[in-house]
């Protein structure tokens, strides 16, 4: 049949129309998605309708993959080493503070990093920081155990009832 | 332009199988109907609401996003989830389908996004937004810039609120 064109004869010269702004927002939310936080957070600097546009992901998930597109298995995390610790440090604060002024509810939140004792009093932070957000499920496998049963006592004593689910 | 190999949508759509869908720009395609219903909802929707004997118009997707959506639809549904020996060969030869799709210039990929967004293709939907962030990934905000030409709106006092919010983001 003769009725389509094939699809090297649309391989051709680019335009100078801003498409990508004019997407309808669903579409705009695979795409978003699909990126690393990071390039997520590069795209709100492109124009207004892009910063307007929600990033906001409710199963916030900071580990190699969503924030630096390093892909690992699930159960081999990344091992941070000294010197760049700080810097991740910085970044996961910076992005806990953008979502808590956004004032709204988390559903799951993770943590792909192994940081070591030495930085546990960052890990208590982003734990607290998920219960005021009321993180119903906290996944941070790489940790101690302590960790994870310091967050069930806070969570109860403090009476945080959110929480259902800790892994 | 696409051409097409019917003119005449009434009398086309009465061979067996075949459905006649128009363009926004009035083109006329004949296709069949099996493959376009396994992969738009749209479509198969509009043939079960009784569109199956006269053109199904689509207002608001140009011929040549259509003709390449038409292709998409006849390729994977004539390929796709086969069984078999084959099935290997087949998914290779999708793969390699998808692919030489995914490199058509940029306004044809964002018609595609809007006539597979239109159409309910779910499979192409994905492909070219898999495509659009695969061309965002990596790149600072002056390359997005360049390559999706998104002019700057922000007055220099928001741009550099914005820039401290996202400043982790930005080495």
């Amino acid at each position: 049949m003769e009725h389509s064109k094939t699809v090297s004869q649309f391989q051709q010269n680019a335009h100078t129309r801003d498409h990508i702004s004019e997407l309808p927002d669903d579409i705009l939310n695979r795409i978003f998605s699909l990126l690393t936080l990071r390039d997520a957070a590069k795209a709100k600097l492109l124009s207004r309708r892009w910063r307007r546009h929600p990033t906001f992901v409710s199963n916030l998930c900071l580990d190699p993959l969503t924030m630096f597109g390093i892909q690992i298995g699930r159960c081999s995390c990344l091992l941070v080493n000294n010197e760049f610790k700080d810097k991740l440090i910085r970044e996961v604060n910076q992005i806990l503070h953008v979502y808590e002024a956004l004032s709204r509810d988390i559903y799951c939140f993770t943590v792909g990093f192994r940081l070591g004792d030495e930085s546990a009093c960052h890990i208590d932070s982003w734990i607290s920081w998920a219960l005021r957000m009321r993180a119903r499920k906290i996944d941070l496998a790489p940790f101690l155990i302590y960790h994870l049963i310091m967050a069930f006592i806070i969570s109860h004593v403090i009476s945080f009832p959110a929480v259902n689910h800790l892994t | 332009m696409a051409t097409t190999g019917a003119s005449d949508g009434a009398s086309a759509a009465k061979k067996e199988g075949l459905v006649t869908l128009m363009s926004g720009d009035g083109e006329i395609f004949e296709v069949e109907a099996a493959a376009v219903a396994a992969l738009s909802v749209t479509i198969r929707h509009a043939i079960e609401e009784g569109f199956g004997d006269r053109p199904i118009p689509l207002p608001i997707v140009g011929a040549r996003a259509l003709a390449l959506a038409v292709e998409y639809c006849r390729k994977h549904h004539s390929l796709g989830g086969g069984a078999g020996e084959d099935s290997a060969a087949y998914d290779d030869e999708l793969r390699a389908f998808d692919h030489n799709l995914a490199k058509v210039d940029r306004d044809t990929l964002f018609d595609l996004i809007e006539a597979a967004n239109y159409l309910e293709i779910e499979g192409l939907l994905n492909l070219m937004c898999r495509t659009v962030a695969e061309m965002m990934k990596g790149k600072s905000v002056e390359e997005l810039r360049r390559t999706f030409d998104v002019s700057n709106d922000y007055t220099p006092e928001e741009e550099e609120e914005v820039r401290r919010e996202v400043s982790w983001a930005l080495d």
